[in-house]
């Protein structure tokens, strides 16, 4: 049955752009309107065939994405996918309000040791390992053909940080999809959260060295203050956010899903344009709650029952903007470096936990959780073009792709590892939770290397 | 929906005078819809349910050599394309966070608009939504859209267009939901027909005197505009509020007679539906901007299909769901797909979700029940919504908004009371004093402000922000003369009775 519906709503979605007296024409409200229903309708029944033959709901998301977007059947316009992109904001702010809620650091701090070895080790260490891969294989990268070694070397660093780049989205949703809970769940939690914020702070820092090295301005103090501003001010305003929340749940009660979400879009849009991090500013938020709180459940409730058609549109528009083309193009070098990253994340992450003294499932699996990547890396790649105009856009393609193939192949490793693990399906409550994740696509302000 | 129980001892009707009316009227309206549609100005990507003035179609080149294209009804040019309008992108920071602190503000306002306790305040006080929050809503968005104001300026409006079509699919489907096929068998002998009298009369009047008004202002008459633009405030301006049964009741009437309203009253707003439904589909574009070239009836069909098909798959969807986060999922999901595929293909979301709603609530299942509460949840929110983009697209200085609003107030009344009077001249029915005052003084719902904002959806045209300020203003004038008439001759209200089964819906003050 839901393959029919599937077939019957692909099959109007046909129809309606035959409407179009040209290809490609749609972009208007309507369009927008009707692709955010077919996403919606469509993503819902692909991600329970998905799960039914035992693949993430989310990769369904995805799948559906890339199929029905302009680049395979073409039935979503690139104007309507353009326009849909406002759910990003949304989403990242969503599933960082979740991940948020779900930090409680009571129970994190005895993993707080694996966490921190497992940044260290595995995170720092695999950015280590694609640095050196970058620079030693840059005969397979032209745009680095014609640079000397020490500059290749910072910019190979610059793609080593961006492609070591993790997906709280996804290890947040797989985790809701699978009702996982136990110290593999919390420490990948920990780790990819902490590390997206290393990460950003090392892609300012390394930015700007490969700036001066390419002869360009590098204002060391400026980016210094940015980075201030940015952490700074994004924590401040997560706290207000998260007071706001907390006043809210406590004394209004009524409609506080369509709250969040509301809270959410704000948050995105406004953080955005400000150089406020949302991710930080909704992490922020969700961990006062939780923290200082007795109304973290409750938030966790309100989220799971709004924010399913935010994560469901967030998913397959990121799946409709995979670069299928850059893959053909560039998916020899890219295929390498997510074999080396993969390679880095699993071998390191088994060594860091080993040190750290984590559980065994930890040491079995943690590296799997590392391997999901999405917006963070998008993000950073699309930073790269407006800083290194000259070979940027080569660049960035190179991380599209790596990134589209861990898009693809990342949600089901780590759910075969929270399945293997035991952990799934130990979560309390869970079974109605959000099936979704994947990667916070803004989440570093433009201003951050632009200095 | 509250059923009200079936009136009996009525007197057989002489339906012959009745329909005799009614197909004359009929007669008219057909014989004036042309086999072919109103001309538009070429749009670039099918429907845009931008805001009238909003829309900057580029020129796209035609497929078909002017000289094969099917005929017009419009023999002149078609008129120039609305001049461009400024649509940039928002591009300062502080615009932005003006723009979406604003809106959340507005939006928050709207949903508190909705707040059962502001529900409860309305009804204790005897008046329609349509003032207590409407008038508000209409003046905050002139306010919003002043450009020392910003927030709803015509940037933003372009920005969230998307919104408008599923507003109205979700209208749509909230009052498709009601017309439950019992509804039909439960009316009383006549009362069909008498639904239909009491709609097109005042529709009648109103697409006589606007419609020679807009002849007058609009141009040649060869241009079929102003005869869509006159159908379209004749079919917003024949419905009665639900509320209207409701102030009967407030004052003490009886049973009988407010279920005898209450009926008039939901044939009136099937009558409202369907004379979109006919408008949309034969006042249509023609030329390059469509693909598809078909004939009017086509489209009748194709909505009607549309509207079916639809049904059975969201029925095949939904029928086994349950409340949880994939339930609102999916009830967004349909509402969404089946709006923009009506906008689309330039039908209106409202009509193709009522039938969808219709088909599924008629068929057998347990979610309907559950999928009207989330349905009502967000209705009189985007009821506020609406009246605050009508409010900032209104144009305050625009004369032919005033005085197509004298006129539609004036023609209504006029109409209402023909209506009344040729069934009380037919003596079909014995309508007493309050009844036939509450439907001569009949409050306009929100379905009909729904109906002019499809206008804004389906076509362009400084007509458009004309027929939005004559509806509007005359739905709060129209609100205002019902409570002044009514307090006068029957005193102020008793309060309606409290917790009735629909008392907690949003229709029922509306």
């Amino acid at each position: 049955m839901r393959l029919l519906l599937l077939l019957i709503l692909g099959g109007l979605m046909h129809a309606a752009g035959t409407f179009a007296p040209q290809p490609g024409v749609g972009s208007g409200a309507a369009g927008t309107a009707l692709a955010c229903g077919y996403l919606l309708l469509s993503g819902f029944f692909l991600g329970s065939l998905f799960r039914q033959v035992g693949l993430p709901k989310l990769t369904g998301y995805i799948v559906l994405g890339i199929v029905a977007g302009p680049q395979v059947l073409g039935l979503l316009s690139p104007p309507m996918v353009a326009n849909l992109q406002i759910f990003n904001g949304a989403a990242t702010a969503l599933i960082a309000l979740t991940a948020g809620v779900e930090l409680d650091l009571r129970s994190i701090r005895p993993l707080m040791r694996s966490i921190l070895a497992l940044i260290g080790g595995a995170m720092l260490g695999t950015a280590g390992l694609l640095t050196a891969a970058v620079y030693f294989w840059r005969d397979l990268l032209p745009f680095l053909h014609e640079l000397t070694p020490e500059q290749a070397l910072a910019m190979a660093l610059v793609l080593g940080v961006t492609m070591s780049a993790g997906s709280p989205a996804v290890v947040v949703a797989l985790r809701s999809e699978m009702e996982a809970d136990g110290p593999l769940t919390r420490t990948v939690l920990g780790v990819v959260v902490m590390a997206d914020l290393v990460v950003i702070l090392l892609f300012a820092v390394v930015s700007s060295a490969a700036k001066a090295t390419l002869g360009g301005n590098a204002d060391a103090l400026g980016t210094a203050a940015t980075l201030a501003w940015e952490l700074l001010g994004s924590i401040g305003s997560g706290l207000l956010v998260g007071g706001v929340l907390a006043i809210f749940l406590r004394f209004v009660r009524q409609g506080t899903g369509l709250f969040v979400v509301t809270v959410a879009f704000v948050v995105a849009e406004v953080g955005m344009r400000i150089d406020f991090d949302p991710l930080i500013v909704a992490l922020a938020a969700g961990m006062l709650v939780r923290n200082t709180t007795a109304l973290g459940d409750r938030l966790q409730e309100a989220i799971e029952g709004a924010s399913l058609p935010v994560y469901v549109a967030f998913f397959a528009v990121t799946g409709a903007n995979i670069h299928l083309r850059e893959l053909l193009i560039i998916g020899i070098p890219a295929a390498l470096f997510v074999t080396v990253r993969a390679g880095g994340f699993l071998g390191l992450g088994w060594l860091a936990a080993r040190v750290a003294g984590a559980p065994e499932v930890v040491r079995r699996y943690a590296g799997f959780g590392l391997l999901p990547q999405a917006g963070l890396a998008l993000a950073l790649a699309l930073l790269f073009v407006r800083t290194f105009p000259h070979f940027g856009g080569e660049a960035s393609a190179l991380v599209l792709g790596a990134v589209a193939i861990n898009e693809m192949l990342a949600p089901v490793l780590y759910r075969f590892a929270l399945v293997r693990s035991g952990e799934a399906g130990r979560g309390q409550g869970a079974a109605a939770r959000i099936p979704v994740g994947a990667n916070a696509p803004a989440a570093v302000p433009e201003n951050l290397v632009s200095s | 929906m509250r059923r009200f129980a079936q009136p009996s001892g009525w007197r057989t009707p002489r339906r012959w005078s009745v329909w005799r009316a009614v197909a004359v009227v009929i007669w008219f309206g057909l014989a004036a819809w042309p086999g072919q549609s109103a001309q538009e100005s070429p749009v670039p990507s099918g429907p845009a349910g931008a805001p009238a003035t909003i829309e900057s179609p580029p020129v796209l080149k035609p497929q078909t050599p002017p000289e094969q294209m099917p005929l017009p009804l419009s023999l002149e040019p078609p008129p120039p394309p609305e001049p461009a309008f400024d649509h940039r992108p928002l591009e300062s920071a502080a615009e932005v966070i003006k723009a979406v602190l604003g809106l959340t503000a507005l939006f928050a306002l709207a949903y508190l608009g909705g707040h059962p306790r502001v529900r409860k305040l309305e009804r204790r006080a005897g008046i329609s939504h349509v003032v207590t929050a409407g008038l508000p809503f209409v003046i905050l968005g002139a306010v919003a859209h002043l450009p020392s104001v910003g927030i709803l300026s015509d940037s933003v409006l372009w920005q969230i267009r998307p919104l408008l079509p599923l507003g109205l699919g979700w209208i749509g489907f909230t009052v498709g939901f009601r017309f439950d096929a019992r509804l039909v068998e439960s009316l009383a002998p006549g009362m069909a027909a008498a639904g239909l009298l009491s709609a097109a009369l005042p529709a009648a009047t109103i697409m006589a005197s606007c419609g020679l008004a807009l002849l007058a202002t609009e141009g040649p008459w060869q241009n079929a505009a102003f005869l869509r633009d006159a159908l379209i405030l004749g079919t917003a301006g024949a419905m009665t509020a639900h509320s209207a049964p409701r102030l009967l009741e407030a004052r003490g009437a009886g049973e009988i007679a407010v279920d005898r309203v209450w009926s008039i009253v939901q044939v009136e707003q099937l009558a409202g539906v369907v004379g979109l439904m006919l408008t949309a589909a034969y006042f249509r574009p023609q030329g390059a901007s469509v693909a598809w070239q078909l004939p009017g009836t086509a489209w009748l069909f194709i909505t009607l299909g549309m509207g079916t098909t639809m049904g059975g798959v969201l029925y095949l969807t939904l029928g086994k769901l349950k409340a949880g986060p994939e339930f609102s999922l999916l009830t967004l999901g349909s509402v969404a797909f089946i709006a923009g595929m009506a906008s689309f293909l330039r039908l209106s979301p409202l009509v193709v979700c009522f039938i969808a709603a219709v088909i599924l609530a008629n068929l057998p299942g347990h979610s309907q029940a559950q999928i009207r509460a989330a349905m009502m949840t967000l209705e009189r929110p985007i009821y506020l919504l609406f009246l605050l983009i009508a409010g900032s697209i209104w144009k305050l200085g625009a004369w032919q908004g005033w005085m197509l609003m004298g006129l539609f107030l004036l023609a209504r009344l006029a109409g209402k009371r023909l209506a009344v009077s040729v069934r009380r001249r037919g003596r079909e029915w014995n309508l007493r004093l309050e009844e036939r005052r509450i439907l001569v003084f009949s409050p306009m719902g929100a379905l009909s402000i729904a109906i002019v904002i499809s206008a804004q959806d389906l076509y362009f045209g400084p007509t458009v922000s004309w027929m939005l300020g004559a509806v509007i203003g005359g739905a709060i004038l129209t609100e205002v003369i019902v409570q002044l008439t009514l307090r006068r001759q029957t005193g102020p209200a008793t309060g309606g009775q409290e917790g009735g089964p629909d008392e907690e819906t949003a229709e029922a003050v509306i």
